[in-house]
């Protein structure tokens, strides 16, 4: 009989094979429906990375992924060159990224609870009004890089296909290693945690740099993607539809931000072109909903269905 | 001198919790520390097992100055301890909780050295028919000896229970002190033990100290420190002086 670690490996599989295929035999408009689909993903997976493995809800996750889009576009503008991919540099966006989460984890997560979600939403603010205030990095206008980038879903959804390829992986190796367990363990009780001989602070800050590393890599294609960066990237919309994505699916769980980020998007889309703002409310209730009584998100359900088909 | 804290002070705010507190515990000692409540023996313990830094004074372990060092790294240099408030981790399985404590113990062990320990400990703990079951699905007597067993898979030297027998039935509390006695000869272990039920801890300890509002009143046998006046007087109250 079928049980929850292979469904997770199926559908992971699947969905890899079937969004790489796209790739080839999708219309122009089926790719680049698909390619916001895998940025959300990736991003989904990049806070379950802190957010689903530690406990530590971070609000200001999209800090990281605009910092990779304007580390990704200001390398682009600067440095004047067509022999490599533009989407090299949207890696050292990454690297960047998870420098600053080295520089920002160190204090903020010392706090807990709420007091941190306030920490990095507020964190999140203060780099937002920083860039918009830095003209070399165009200030509040942003930067358009379409004077040296051209608009390429092809190439964008490789990039992103690859990175988000790397994600799982990355996901896949964490669960099932010593750090994974550690996190978990910090989830479940710290203090605990601690004197049971894990470091907390240092796996804490590790899971933390991990998720701003994937998340800048994402903010630097969908930066080359669009042409254009501004200070919209750090908009804490962005970091919601990153928790809410994950939550809803299931948070710690390899499974869950694959269907928490597919079913945000459905209705998202499905709502946007008639009702634009309607999603936002109607997240917001599925928010409090999960919060309230489903944490363990839309896999929590399957596997609790999982064992009552079993008890019988 | 397996371990000695030396002039430890601890304060919180105007509170002074421990003050100018030495115990020293020699290898393979069972030390038991009793006091009323607030008298600062989980405070003690938290210094001890670094999850406070002590205002003063000193801990060494085995030679070695550990004072103010974090938790984790006192954890891997042998001290292990118990929560007077269970804290096992909830949602992992016995078996899981059990193997952090192999797993982070700092100590290079193959898997199938681990496998071994961990179904030793198991057994020692009879926590093996429940071994696949979450933590939080047992009941609080199987949830006090699982926080041992978690702190046994660390094998440490040295073990501070901190009221692992809270609300136990008198013949649990045997059952108890039985496997407490039984982990400490197969796994060599120095024991402190804080505790409220007074006919355990009697039984089971080499050497009791008795704290009370942060100072070490007393100290000895246990049938020395039963009848120590300070004793007395620290759980009962002082005799009403008449006038003549």
């Amino acid at each position: 009989m079928i049980n929850l670690k292979d469904l997770t490996t199926l559908s992971i599989i699947g969905f890899l094979v079937i969004s790489l295929l796209i790739l080839f035999i999708g219309s122009q408009s089926l790719i680049a429906f698909f390619l916001t689909l895998l940025e959300l993903l990736i991003l989904a997976y990049s806070i379950n990375i802190i957010t689903g493995l530690t406990g530590y809800v971070d609000f200001g996750h999209a800090v990281f992924y605009g910092i990779g889009a304007y580390t990704t576009a200001f390398l682009i503008v600067n440095i004047n060159t067509t022999s490599v991919t533009p989407y090299l540099f949207s890696l050292i966006g990454g690297l960047v990224a998870a420098f600053f989460a080295l520089l920002i984890g160190a204090p903020v997560l010392r706090l807990k609870g709420a007091y941190f979600a306030i920490a990095t939403l507020s964190v999140s603010e203060a780099v937002k009004v920083i860039v918009s205030n830095i003209s070399a990095l165009g200030g509040s206008y942003g930067i358009p890089l379409a004077r040296y980038v051209s608009y390429d879903v092809v190439s964008a959804y490789l990039a992103m296909w690859l990175t988000l390829l790397f994600t799982i992986v990355l996901a896949i190796w964490i669960s099932n290693s010593k750090f994974g367990y550690g996190l978990r363990a910090i989830k479940e009780d710290e203090i605990a945690a601690n004197v049971m001989g894990i470091n907390t602070s240092l796996y804490k800050l590790m899971a933390y740099v991990l998720s701003a590393l994937v998340a800048g890599v994402v903010g630097g294609i969908s930066g080359i993607l669009y042409v254009y960066v501004s200070t919209e990237y750090f908009k804490v919309d962005i970091s919601v539809k990153m928790l809410v994505s994950m939550m809803l699916g299931g948070q710690g769980t390899i499974l869950g931000p694959l269907i928490g980020a597919i079913l945000y998007y459905v209705i998202q889309y499905t709502l946007v072109t008639s009702y634009p703002f309607l999603h936002l409310l109607i997240f917001g209730t599925i928010l409090i909903i999960i919060v309230l009584f489903i944490p363990e998100g839309l896999v929590g359900i399957i596997k609790r269905r999982f064992k009552q088909l079993k008890l019988r | 001198m397996i371990l000695e804290a030396k002039g430890i002070i601890k304060r919180f705010g105007g509170i002074v919790a421990l003050n100018k507190v030495d115990v020293s515990v020699a290898e393979d000692e069972i030390l038991g520390i009793i006091g009323p409540n607030g008298s600062g023996k989980t405070t003690f313990f938290n210094v001890i097992s670094g999850v406070y830094k002590p205002d003063e004074g000193s801990v060494i372990f085995m030679g070695k100055n550990i004072t103010g060092r974090p938790p984790h790294i006192i954890a891997k240099m042998g001290i292990a301890r118990t929560f007077q408030v269970v804290r096992p981790f909830p949602s992992m399985t016995v078996r899981e909780n059990i193997l952090i404590g192999a797993y982070f113990s700092g100590k290079h062990k193959s898997s199938s050295y681990i496998d071994i320990l961990v179904d030793k400990i198991l057994k020692l703990t009879e926590l093996s028919s429940k071994a696949d079951l979450p933590a939080k699905a047992l009941n609080l007597p199987e949830k006090r000896r699982l926080e041992i067993a978690r702190a046994l898979a660390l094998e440490p030297k040295l073990l501070l229970l901190d009221e692992t027998l809270a609300g136990l039935t008198p013949a649990e509390i045997d059952h108890a002190l039985e496997m407490i006695k039984k982990a400490k000869s197969e796994m060599g272990l120095t024991i402190i033990i804080v505790e409220h039920i007074m006919r355990a801890i009697m039984k089971i300890s080499d050497r009791i100290i008795v704290f009370s509002n942060g100072i070490k009143i007393a100290e000895g046998t246990p049938s020395q420190v039963a009848s120590d006046i300070k004793v007395i007087e620290a759980y009962l109250g002082k005799p009403i002086q008449g006038e003549g």
